[in-house]
C-alpha cells in the first residue's frame, strides 16, 4: 500500500506551491497507508484525525480562500468543515476517497456560508499585498470571484486540487457530464475575464 | 491565452490557479492541530457512529490506544515544521491529548563558535527543544521554528545547524543513555531556499536517549556533501549535548509572529507540572519600552496547556508568567494598517497604528503588468491625523491621476514605519 505521507507529498508537489519565501519541502514520514489512518479516525482516533487534518488542512485552506475570497472567512469555513467531517467520517465508505470527500464537504460549507452572508464573496483586500503576491495573481482571484459559485467549485476542484472529473463529480454530488459542462463554461468565462 | 481560443487552456488554468494561491498564508501546524482537536472533541460523534450502523467505539481496547499514541507521535513529527523531525518517535504516552511539559530540557555545554538557543522556539506540546548553530541564529526574543527555514535558506557552506527535540522517555524506553553519532544517522537531502532557488543541504537524522529524555536530532549542513572536517565539527558539538533543568517552567509561542495592526495572534504554551487551572499572566514589552507590563491573563487546561488570543499594537515581545516561573520572550512584529482609497476626487491612503506617522512618506504604486513590477507614480506625506490612545490615524493625499483599469497600491517603507513597525502595504485598488 502506498504510504500515506508519500502520497500526500506527491499530491502536494502536484498542487500549488507554498508561498513562503523560504519554502521547505514536505518530508516523508511513517509507513502508514491513507486508508488505515482514515479507518482509525472512523473508529474514533482523535490523533488519526489530527494527522489527516495536518496533511490536508493547508490545501483545503487554499481552496477555501479562493472559494470564499477572504482568509478569515476561509478559516471559519475550514473549522466548520472539520466539525462536519469528524461527525460524518463513519459514513465514508471508501477511505481511499477521503480527500475528495473532504473537499466536497468544504465546498458545501462554503456554499452555506455564502447563503448566510450573501453577498459576501469579495476579495480580501489585505491578503494579496500583505504577502507580496503579484498583481496578476490578484487578477485571477478577481476573475474567480466573479464566477458563479457552481462554476468556481468545479474549477477549483478540477484545476487547483487536480481532482479527476469523476472525483469532482463525487465531491460535489453532480454528474460527470455536469462537471464537464461547468468546467467548459468556467474556462470560457475566465478567458473572457482575463483577456 | 491565445486570442484564437474561446476557452482557457487547462494547463494555463492550472498555472494561473497555482499563482493565485501563492501568498495565501498557510495555516500553522498548531492552529490546524487545535482546529482538528476542537472538531473531534465534539460529543455528538457516537450518535453519528450508531446511525452509520458501525457501532460506537464505546471503549477503546489497548490496541487502538496504542495506535492513537503512535499517531500522536506521527502528529508530533508533522508539527515539527513539516520536516519530519520526529520521524521515528515511538508513542509518547497513553494520554495523547495533553502531553505534559518536561521539566528537563536538552542543551549544549558552552563552546566558542556555537550559538545556542533554547527559548522562543515553537515546539509541539510535551517537548523541549534546543538549536545550535555555528552561524548566527535569529536575535533573542525572535520566535524560531524548530527547523529555522530562514537560517537554513541562507546557510553558508561551512554552516551547521543542529536541532534537538526531547520528550520524557516512557517507562519502556527507560534505559542507558544512547549516544548520538552522526555515523549512525540516516542521511537525507533537504532542499532549502526561496521558491525556485532551492539548493540541497545534507540532513542527518539521529535518535538518542540522554538523562531520561528521548531525543530526536537533525543536523543540517550548508552543503549536500559535507567534508570530513565539517562532520567532525558537528560530531564534536553533538558530544556536548547535555540534559539540564529547563530554563523556564512555562513556555510561550505566538502564531502568526507577524501581523497587521489589529489582527489577532494566537498564543499558546504550557506550564511544567501539568496542572489545570493554573493562572498564567501574559506580559508585553512594547517597542521603545524597557518594561514588561501585564497584557492579559489566562489559565491552564489539562496537561498544563494554555491558549489565548490577543492583539499587539506595535512590535513587541511577549512572555508568560506563572506564580513561580517566567518564560523567555517571543517577538511579534506588526505592520501598520494601510488602506488605499481611489473612489474619491483624489486618491488617498489612510494609515492606522498605535503611533502617529505624521509627515511620514507614503508611495503610490501602479502595477506594470508587462514588466511584472510595481512602479512608483506618486508620493505624499501624511498630514491629516487624529485618534488617540492605542489608535492614531493619518491620511496622505496623492495628486497623481489614476488610469482606469490599472492596479494601484500604497506602500510605506520600513524607513518610514520603523523601528517599531514593519513596512506597510495597502490593499490593491483598481479605479
Amino acid at each position: 500500500m502506498e504510504p500515506f505521507e508519500a502520497r500526500v507529498r506527491q499530491e502536494e508537489q502536484m498542487t500549488a506551491p507554498d508561498a513562503a519565501g523560504a519554502a521547505l519541502p514536505v518530508r516523508s514520514a511513517p509507513e502508514l497507508g491513507l486508508a488505515e489512518v482514515v479507518r482509525r479516525a472512523q473508529l474514533g482516533s482523535h490523533a488519526a484525525f489530527e494527522s489527516l487534518v495536518d496533511a490536508y488542512g493547508n490545501r483545503l485552506h487554499r481552496f477555501l480562500v479562493l472559494r470564499v475570497g477572504r482568509d478569515r472567512d476561509a478559516r471559519d469555513v475550514l473549522q466548520e468543515t472539520l466539525v462536519a467531517a469528524w461527525r460524518s467520517l463513519p459514513t465514508l465508505e471508501d477511505p481511499e476517497r477521503f480527500w475528495p470527500w473532504l473537499a466536497g464537504i468544504a465546498a458545501n460549507k462554503a456554499a452555506d456560508a455564502h447563503r448566510r452572508h450573501r453577498p459576501t464573496v469579495q476579495l480580501d483586500p489585505e491578503l494579496p499585498s500583505a504577502n507580496g503576491v503579484a498583481a496578476d495573481a490578484f487578477e485571477v482571484r478577481e476573475a474567480l470571484v466573479a464566477l458563479p459559485a457552481k462554476l468556481r467549485d468545479v474549477v477549483l476542484l478540477r484545476f487547483l486540487l487536480r481532482f479527476s472529473e469523476e472525483e469532482t463529480a463525487a465531491a460535489l454530488g453532480i454528474r460527470v457530464g455536469t462537471v464537464k459542462s461547468r468546467a467548459s463554461r468556467a474556462r470560457r468565462a475566465l478567458l473572457e475575464a482575463l483577456r | 491565452m491565445s486570442p484564437g481560443r474561446d476557452a482557457l487552456d487547462e494547463r494555463v488554468l492550472r498555472r494561473l490557479l497555482d499563482r493565485a494561491a501563492e501568498g495565501i498564508e498557510p495555516v500553522g501546524a498548531g492552529e490546524l492541530s487545535r482546529a482538528a482537536h476542537a472538531a473531534s472533541a465534539r460529543e455528538d460523534r457516537e450518535h453519528v457512529l450508531q446511525l452509520a450502523g458501525r457501532g460506537a467505539p464505546a471503549r477503546r481496547s489497548s490496541r487502538p490506544a496504542r495506535w492513537a499514541a503512535a499517531l500522536a507521535a506521527t502528529l508530533v513529527l508533522a508539527l515539527l515544521g513539516g520536516i519530519g523531525l520526529g520521524r521515528q518517535l515511538t508513542p509518547v504516552a497513553e494520554s495523547v491529548e495533553a502531553p505534559v511539559l518536561p521539566t528537563l530540557a536538552p542543551g549544549f555545554a558552552p563552546a566558542g563558535a556555537w550559538t545556542v538557543v533554547d527559548e522562543g522556539i515553537d515546539v509541539p506540546p510535551g517537548t523541549r527543544a534546543v538549536l545550535a548553530a555555528n552561524v548566527p541564529l535569529d536575535g533573542p526574543g525572535e520566535q524560531l521554528e524548530l527547523v529555522p527555514g530562514r537560517v537554513l535558506a541562507e546557510l553558508p557552506e561551512p554552516g551547521i545547524v543542529i536541532a534537538v527535540v526531547g520528550r520524557v522517555a516512557t517507562e519502556e524506553e527507560q534505559g542507558e543513555d544512547a549516544p548520538l553519532r552522526l555515523a549512525d544517522g540516516a542521511r537525507d537531502t533537504l532542499w532549502a531556499g526561496p521558491a525556485g532557488g532551492e539548493r540541497p543541504l545534507a540532513e542527518y537524522a539521529l535518535r538518542g536517549r540522554h538523562g531520561g529524555l528521548e531525543l530526536d536530532v537533525r543536523v543540517y549542513f550548508g552543503t549536500a556533501e559535507p567534508a570530513r572536517e565539517e562532520l567532525a565539527v558537528a560530531q564534536a558539538q553533538l558530544d556536548r549535548l547535555v540534559v539540564v533543568a529547563a530554563a523556564s517552567q512555562v513556555t510561550i509561542a505566538a502564531r502568526p509572529a507577524s501581523v497587521r495592526w489589529g489582527e489577532t495572534i494566537a498564543l499558546s504554551g504550557a506550564v511544567a507540572g501539568g496542572r489545570a487551572g493554573e493562572r498564567v499572566t501574559i506580559e508585553i514589552r512594547e517597542c521603545g519600552s524597557d518594561h514588561w507590563r501585564a497584557h492579559g491573563v489566562t489559565t491552564t487546561t489539562s496537561g498544563g496547556q494554555w491558549f489565548s488570543e490577543t492583539t499587539v499594537p506595535i512590535n513587541a515581545a511577549l512572555r508568560a508568567r506563572t506564580e513561580s516561573a517566567v518564560s523567555g520572550g517571543v517577538g511579534v512584529v506588526t505592520s501598520p494598517s494601510l488602506t488605499l482609497f481611489t473612489n474619491g476626487r483624489r486618491p488617498y491612503a489612510s494609515a492606522g497604528a498605535a503611533q502617529s506617522f505624521w509627515r511620514r512618506e507614503v508611495v503610490l504604486q501602479r502595477y506594470d503588468a508587462p514588466r511584472r513590477r510595481w512602479v512608483a507614480v506618486g508620493r505624499s506625506r501624511i498630514h491629516d491625523s487624529g485618534g488617540g490612545g492605542h489608535f492614531v490615524w493619518g491620511q496622505a493625499y496623492f495628486s497623481a491621476r489614476l488610469t482606469p483599469g490599472s492596479l494601484y497600491r500604497a506602500v510605506m517603507t520600513d524607513r518610514q514605519t520603523g523601528p517599531c513597525y514593519l513596512a506597510g502595504f495597502s490593499n490593491m485598488a483598481r479605479p
